[in-house]
């Protein structure tokens, strides 16, 4: 009797364990009714980005297509290459570093999109400007989607400006001017989040390549300049000098990205520098305190004596989506037409949201308006500290950037760090 | 009976499942990740060979140094601590409290049944600066020491991290030393205090010694969970200012996952495995003096 239910308890926990083991793991299946299911992995929240368009697209599309959708967070690149080795990766996924991204199509695991959307006869839904982007950052191939365009800038409380009589700086004289004599005032110049470090290199980077010129990037990632030369390690030093001043407040190197959009938002902050993906939380009446309509933008400021133009912006396109070669069967093909067809005119009703598809719809919000047309306008673009960088330089400047503002590394000590890492 | 166990084949059979679970989930993947150790790449690109071409970058890496510094640094002062903090409240529990220890001894046993990373948050959200300060930050301020950015200096943010898995297990040293303390028979004691031996003396010529085999346990347990920690660190300074708070978990965490070197990462993690070997050797001869062991 005992002998019975102890075999019986055994062979139920190992049939639970087998259970157990064969739910695991997520792929593009038709399944054997005919139907299709997407699977498709967002880096954007519920309700937002591409988590809600998707979604809607799908919603839309019928067909008796259904949609699986994960939500990355900031381990993304693991989770990527970890589905990338056991060939389980999605449909559609969101990926964020170009060196993974280039690696991927290398090993055949995603598309080539310019050849696949020229034969559905797509390809004039996407913007040249964000095609340009996209070949520019990925090695000259279209591999993934432009499911949002940014640009980036020095936005600024125009009620403050007024206040302490300071004009939108033309020149990088100007802006440190500015700053002094805001923190003359008691208003914190700049609001910066050293913890995410990337806020930091986005204004060594904007220096650089207004003094240097707007290819100083591209010249370190083909060998004809490193991070350590003089002009490059002036960059550095601006920052660094800015940190010391006190213009990014107390402690910036332990301000987190959120609760630095907040002093700002607060109007705690004077200038704030991101992209313009915050607009959809400067729309948002309960995180914005000081009102949409009192926001303002002025582009890096020329540096006096520098190569590089006030016209040419940092531009980005958020986290493309590519698509996974090996799932891209005729179905699918067909639903990627759909989407590129309508993914613009979604996101801009729905969200207010500026992807790099053309669409005729406009937003209400004048901010959406005002960048929408500053992206129409945009002439040439220059790429983000790290964006050439490999994930070794990516993570020695931002944890870099955090001790460059708060005293732990000079200019020089932080370059010299980020170039022994390329 | 003796039959059956005295049978080889027999004892194979009774030893083979789990010889087979223990092969393929401990042997297998150790040999795997020392094949790593010669090959260069991740699953997305390709592996390929490279001989001892990762033996040789590791250990000329200043950051892989910097690491080990860290790890054994920490292992050696958490251990310290960790068993010192536990062995003072079992004696505690024990000489002082007596009957009425259980409830002292629950609380502070509770905090290691908390996720590592809800106490690391608490920790930084403890000894937070911007944008709000926190508790400590506002403490020093009160008594006019000012504040600062705590785990913004690399030394600091070391001590706060003792503090933090001191804090936390040291509830679970007190009571493994707890149960080898009350094991210790009370004529022992009592022929010992007759003799004139009393507090410091009776602890360190009738209670240490009675207690060596648990002790030596307890120092193992928290030399081996130091040496690997990974999740407090993570949780609590990611690593630290720039990269002064990274234990070579999270270094080998790093090179594999997120820089895609899987061939160096595991190269790291023999070298871990060397150094928790070295010190399990070293702690075993250690003990080995004492035939109780």
């Amino acid at each position: 009797m005992r002998h019975t239910f102890a075999v019986t308890a055994a062979g139920a926990a190992l049939a639970l364990t087998l259970a157990g083991c064969a739910g695991g793991g997520s792929s593009a299946s038709s399944s054997d009714s005919g139907s299709l299911e997407i699977s498709f992995l967002t880096g954007s929240g519920e309700g937002t980005g591409s988590n809600y368009t998707m979604q809607k697209l799908v919603d839309d599309y019928g067909n008796g297509v259904t949609l699986e959708m994960e939500q990355l967070d900031a381990s993304m690149d693991q989770r990527i290459q970890l589905l990338a080795s056991q060939d389980q990766l999605p449909t559609f996924f969101q990926i964020g570093t170009p060196s993974q991204i280039e690696d991927l199509y290398e090993a055949g695991k995603i598309a080539d999109l310019e050849p696949v959307l020229e034969e559905l006869g797509v390809l004039d839904n996407l913007s040249p400007f964000s095609i340009e982007v996209i070949k520019g950052l990925y090695g000259g191939h279209l591999l993934g989607l432009p499911l949002e365009v940014a640009v980036e800038g020095f936005w600024y409380n125009k009620a403050i400006f007024e206040e302490q009589g300071i004009e939108a700086p033309q020149t990088w004289d100007d802006l440190e001017a500015a700053a002094a004599k805001l923190q003359e005032a008691g208003v914190q110049p700049f609001a910066t989040s050293g913890k995410a470090g990337w806020p930091v290199t986005r204004l060594v980077s904007g220096y650089i390549q207004r003094s240097v010129g707007p290819d100083a990037l591209k010249a370190v990632a083909d060998g004809d300049a490193k991070f350590t030369d003089a002009e490059y390690v002036e960059g550095a030093e601006k920052i660094a000098d800015f940190a010391s001043k006190g213009w990014f407040g107390e402690a910036p190197e332990a301000l987190d990205y959120g609760p630095a959009q907040d002093l700002f938002l607060q109007g705690t902050a004077a200038i704030y520098y991101t992209g313009s993906w915050a607009v959809s939380d400067f729309n948002n009446a309960e995180l914005n305190q000081i009102g949409a309509e009192n926001i303002g933008w002025f582009p890096i400021p020329e540096v006096a004596g520098g190569e590089g133009g006030i016209e040419q912006t940092p531009a980005n396109v958020g986290l493309p989506m590519a698509v996974n070669a090996k799932t891209l069967t005729p179905e699918v093909k067909d639903f990627l037409k759909y989407l590129v067809e309508n993914y613009g005119t979604v996101a801009m009703e729905d969200l207010d949201l500026i992807t790099g598809f053309t669409t005729d719809a406009t937003s209400d919000s004048p901010l959406v308006a005002e960048t929408a047309e500053r992206i129409a306008g945009l002439e040439e673009f220059i790429p983000w500290f790290e964006s050439l960088q490999s994930p070794e330089g990516t993570a020695a400047s931002q944890s870099g950037a955090a001790s460059l503002v708060s005293g732990g590394l000079t200019g020089q000590q932080f370059m010299e760090q980020v170039q022994a890492a390329q | 009976m003796e039959r059956v166990l005295g049978d080889r084949r027999a004892i194979l059979l009774f030893i083979a499942p789990a010889l087979l679970l223990y092969t393929v989930v401990m042997l297998v993947p150790i040999v795997w990740s020392t094949s790593y150790t010669f090959l260069d790449g991740n699953p997305i690109t390709g592996f390929e060979w490279v001989g001892l071409n990762n033996y040789a970058t590791v250990l000329a890496d200043p950051g892989f140094w910097q690491a080990t510094g860290f790890s054994v640094r920490y292992a050696i002062i958490a251990t310290v601590l960790q068993v010192a903090a536990g062995l003072g409240l079992s004696l505690l529990y024990v000489f002082v409290l007596k009957r009425s220890s259980a409830l002292v001894r629950t609380l502070v046993f509770f905090p290691i049944v908390l996720p590592t990373a809800a106490v690391a948050q608490l920790f930084v959200q403890l000894f937070a600066l911007v944008p709000q300060e926190g508790p400590v930050n506002s403490l020093t301020a009160a008594l006019g020491l000012g504040t600062m950015n705590w785990l913004g200096q690399p030394d600091i943010a070391f001590i706060v991290l003792i503090i933090m898995d001191v804090w936390r297990s040291m509830g679970f040293y007190a009571v493994l030393l707890y149960a080898g303390l009350v094991a210790i028979p009370d004529d022992v004691l009592e022929a010992a205090r007759l003799d004139g031996a009393h507090r410091w003396k009776l602890v360190r010529f009738i209670v240490l010694p009675s207690i060596l085999p648990v002790l030596v346990s307890t120092v193992i347990f928290s030399i081996n969970g130091a040496i690997k920690v990974f999740d407090s660190v993570f949780a609590l300074t990611g690593g630290g200012p720039n990269g002064a708070t990274t234990p070579l978990t999270l270094l080998m965490f790093r090179t594999s996952f997120a820089f895609g070197q899987y061939g160096e990462g595991s190269t790291i993690a023999m070298t871990l495995t060397l150094l928790s070997l070295v010190v399990t050797i070293a702690i075993f001869r250690g003990a080995r003096k004492d035939m109780t062991v």
